[in-house]
């Protein structure tokens, strides 16, 4: 390849790393959270009343009774209402429907003497950092469309990461050389992270932009390719639920044991999750069943459609008669959630999710280095304002997160709820000041300093209410809690070393940097 | 480089829906087999259309190759439309 050609593949790289770079931070750092969406859940209950009341058996009759008491309160939301019996694998029931009047999700529950609860509207912890995943805290659904152009461009920096890379990738690849050259092995650092989790880059890129835009795609194919019709080409395979007609002739919908025996006949591996009911006592009433199928396959998730009022069969996905464009859609899906082998998996997951984080940092600092001017103390202002800009936000985004968890164990996650999305957003704008503010070596050490604090924070938030909880849970065979909080003193650990690393550098370190103090 | 990237930037998009799409209606076999295949493969189609421009010696060479294969792919897609080879049967 000309050597013009490898330069412009290079200012692609580096003008799209920059641009997408620290949004791409974000959503894998929160994205390596949310793989442990649950386990947060049940850190964020623990020793509250919540979590010590067992939770009772759901049966059928107890979910046509919640369903029979939601309807006697609230008829207007018989036209579309999901009925979940378990959540995240475990035995949870509960109706959500859309109000229509106020176009809110609203969540009823049976509480302990079968009474019916509304649940209050709570922006729980673990929700939070998932939103802040797939949204980067840009309120819905630009934020979800905006990830999905940055997924878009993510693809376009591996292709010409590649390109660039391609020429010395046999000579390099093992090599990762320590020593005076600093550049060199920040390079051989990002390069080793890139190429050896490159598999992983690619199904994040793919699955980013086909769950972010993937719907906005649709439309150019729609009107240019199609003719209006695409959605009755692809619709069923890709599983959006086609509108129905209510009938306005009453007719009993089938109780809720009633469907689900329908269900076990047509589809035995199926293990049902959700009910997804329309037009409830209308003779054009639809049900929806989807759960997991005890199949061993990428995706395990299956799905029935049966006509309300009869039980007839409508539709059937199941893993084992996925069409290619099916099995490829759920594919992705389940290679992004990494729901498909359990515990290890996900830890996998983890290590990779917070490599690619520290492959975009690396990549941004790579670029400043690169424009370093060894002969003066005075460095470029496009490079130290990259710098400053990639500390804060990453450093930022990861403090706001941290800051979180010791919050939720202090007030409890109810009173918690509404200070969630303040105390993130405050602290990431007053970490990207600081780093814009003050000489960036010292604002980085700070910031490091502060990650690692809020770490201990957290450990000694649970230690104080919870005591020795994490430790006897820990003796009984349940050592999510003490696991987190072994984790956030690790974490501490590291930072601080990081912040250690930053002072050396800015002492004695090369003065022409712009990680140097000035004298 | 502003002009590579000005050609990534408005041609990408309707090179991918015009070979994505005539693939799909080109295709043997049933429309909905390829349709959704085809489509979750617009996306990494959609990112080696934007890296194109950048791999042409020039901008105009950019703009000219985008733009050529673009009307290429619609005309070739509507005419065999018009001639009745391929039509967009939803079964």
């Amino acid at each position: 390849m000309k050597a013009a050609t490898l330069r412009r593949f290079m200012a692609v790289h580096s003008a799209v790393g920059m641009v997408t770079g620290l949004l791409l931070f974000i959503a894998f750092f929160a994205g390596a959270l949310t793989l442990f969406h649950h386990e947060i859940e049940h850190w964020a209950q623990a020793g509250s009343a919540e979590s010590t009341a067992p939770a009772a058996a759901v049966t059928p009759e107890r979910a046509q009774r919640l369903l029979d008491a939601v309807l006697a309160q609230a008829p207007a939301l018989a036209a579309d209402l999901r009925l979940s019996l378990q959540h995240e694998g475990e035995a949870a029931l509960k109706l959500s429907a859309v109000d229509p009047q106020t176009r809110q999700w609203r969540e009823f529950v049976l509480d302990d003497q079968e009474r019916l609860q509304e649940l209050p509207q709570r922006g729980e912890l673990a929700e939070f950092i998932y939103q802040l995943h797939y949204t980067a805290g840009v309120p819905r659904p630009w934020g979800t469309y905006l990830l999905g152009v940055v997924s878009l461009l993510y693809g376009l920096a591996l292709l010409s990461g590649i390109v660039i890379y391609m020429p010395v990738l046999t000579r390099d690849l093992f090599a990762l050389r320590w020593g005076r050259n600093l550049k060199r092995l920040w390079q051989d650092t990002h390069n080793a992270l890139g190429l050896l989790s490159l598999p992983f880059h690619l199904v994040f890129a793919w699955s980013g932009a086909v769950l972010g835009i993937g719907t906005l795609l649709l439309a150019p194919f729609q009107f240019l390719v199609y003719e209006g019709r695409l959605l009755d080409v692809i619709g069923p395979q890709a599983g959006f639920a086609s509108p129905v007609q209510a009938q306005g002739r009453p007719a009993p919908l089938l109780s809720v044991g009633e469907l689900l025996a329908v269900a076990r006949e047509a589809a035995p591996a199926l293990e049902v999750e959700r009910l997804h009911l329309r037009h409830v006592g209308d003779a054009a009433a639809q049900v929806e069943l989807d759960g997991h199928a005890a199949q061993r396959r990428l995706s395990a998730y299956g799905r029935l459609t049966l006509e309300g009022t009869t039980g007839r069969v409508l539709a059937r996905q199941l893993p084992q008669d996925y069409s290619l464009g099916t099995a490829m859609l759920r594919g992705l899906q389940s290679l992004h959630f990494g729901d498909y082998a359990g515990l290890m998996l996900r830890w996998v997951y983890f290590v990779l999710a917070l490599a690619a984080a520290l492959l975009f940092y690396t990549g941004n600092l790579l670029w400043v280095e690169a424009r370093r001017r060894h002969q003066q103390i005075q460095q470029p202002g496009r490079a130290l304002l990259l710098a400053r800009l990639t500390v804060g936000v990453c450093l930022g985004c990861m403090a706001g997160v941290l800051a979180l968890f010791p919050l939720v164990r202090l007030l409890g996650q109810q009173a918690a709820s509404a200070w969630l999305a303040p105390l993130y957003f405050g602290l990431l704008l007053v970490c990207v000041l600081w780093a814009l503010a003050r000489p960036l070596a010292r604002a980085a050490q700070a910031l490091c300093r502060l990650v690692a604090a809020l770490c201990l924070l957290l450990v000694a938030a649970d230690l104080m209410v919870l005591g020795a909880l994490p430790l006897r849970q820990a003796v009984a065979g349940e050592p999510l809690l003490l696991t987190l909080e072994l984790l956030a003193l690790a974490a501490a650990g590291l930072m601080l070393r990081l912040a250690r690393a930053t002072a050396r550098r800015a002492q004695s370190g090369p003065p022409h940097s712009v990680w140097a103090l000035p004298a | 480089m502003w002009a590579r990237s000005l050609a990534a930037v408005l041609l990408g998009l309707p090179l991918t829906v015009g070979l994505i799409g005539l693939l799909a209606l080109a295709m043997p076999g049933p429309l909905s087999a390829s349709s959704l295949p085809l489509l979750l493969l617009a996306f990494p189609v959609w990112v080696a259309c934007l890296s194109l421009p950048f791999a042409c010696s020039s901008a105009a060479r950019a703009w000219a190759w985008m733009g050529a294969l673009t009307l290429l792919s619609f005309g070739l897609m509507h005419g065999l439309k018009w001639l009745g080879w391929i039509a967009v049967r939803s079964s």
